[in-house]
């Protein structure tokens, strides 16, 4: 993976922040093959496409004013977090539109539907997530590199310095909080 | 099966820090030394390692 780390040599000084968009330029690259990773891990939701996902997550990003990051794990956690959120507001979207439009069904190519257990599996994954971050938020990070964006354990492992089976185990360990955090709500 | 609190999760986590690196027979020998010193702890865990096995064996999460 291959970061221009020269924009946070800087940072990592405190002598220089650099904003949103001086980083989102410098990692247009990684953060593209993120969000196209992400949407072709996540096909069903296909009918948003690479472009508007990275442009949306600019906006947001950009929208913060303010934010400062001071390396670039923490930019790209951030990132990947941003992407996330717009990912599954897309996904309820697309669900909220299906239960609007029941009578409506002919209108829509059904190939452009996606699966609604995928859809609802993945929404309770992100609520999980959501109070994983309450407690743990290295390990919600991890998980939105990982499941999320397609990162592999090697590449999480260099992005956050740790080692690799630092990271395999803080990812057991948030498989476990999930597991049971889905479980328990199904239950109810 | 219930959710865990934060508490719950705060109290379990360095345990499950520990143990997640460890080879099955290591946990288990861990597992029975624990017990002897706070038995209610080593069978929540318990639980939480038989949970793992449960979801690594049909893949959740890895898509």
């Amino acid at each position: 993976m291959g970061f221009a780390a020269s924009s946070f040599i800087g940072a990592a000084e405190g002598s220089y922040n650099p904003g949103t968009d001086v980083l989102f330029s410098t990692l247009y690259g990684e953060l593209h093959r993120m969000a196209k990773r992400e949407l072709a891990r996540r096909g069903a939701f296909a009918s948003m496409g690479v472009t508007t996902l990275l442009h949306e997550a600019y906006l947001d990003m950009s929208g913060r004013g303010g934010a400062c990051f001071p390396d670039e794990a923490r930019f790209m956690g951030y990132a990947a977090r941003v992407m996330r959120g717009l990912i599954i507001d897309h996904a309820r979207n697309r669900m909220a539109f299906k239960r609007g439009g029941e009578f409506q069904i002919t209108a829509i190519n059904g190939d452009e539907i996606e699966n609604p257990v995928d859809a609802k599996e993945l929404l309770s994954i992100s609520d999980s997530l959501d109070e994983l971050e309450k407690v743990e938020p290295e390990l919600a990070k991890l998980v939105d590199l990982k499941f999320f964006c397609g990162f592999s354990f090697v590449e999480i492992a260099a992005l956050l310095k740790l080692s690799v089976r630092t990271v395999q185990r803080r990812w057991e360990k948030a498989r476990i909080y999930l597991h049971r955090t889905i479980r328990a709500d199904a239950t109810i | 099966m219930q959710t865990l609190s934060p508490e719950q999760w705060q109290a379990l986590s360095p345990y499950l820090d520990e143990a997640l690196g460890m080879t099955d027979e290591e946990r288990t020998q861990w597992l029975s030394s624990l017990r002897a010193q706070n038995q209610e702890l080593a069978e929540q865990l318990e639980i939480l390692f038989r949970e793992h096995h449960a979801l690594s064996q049909k893949g959740f999460l890895e898509t």
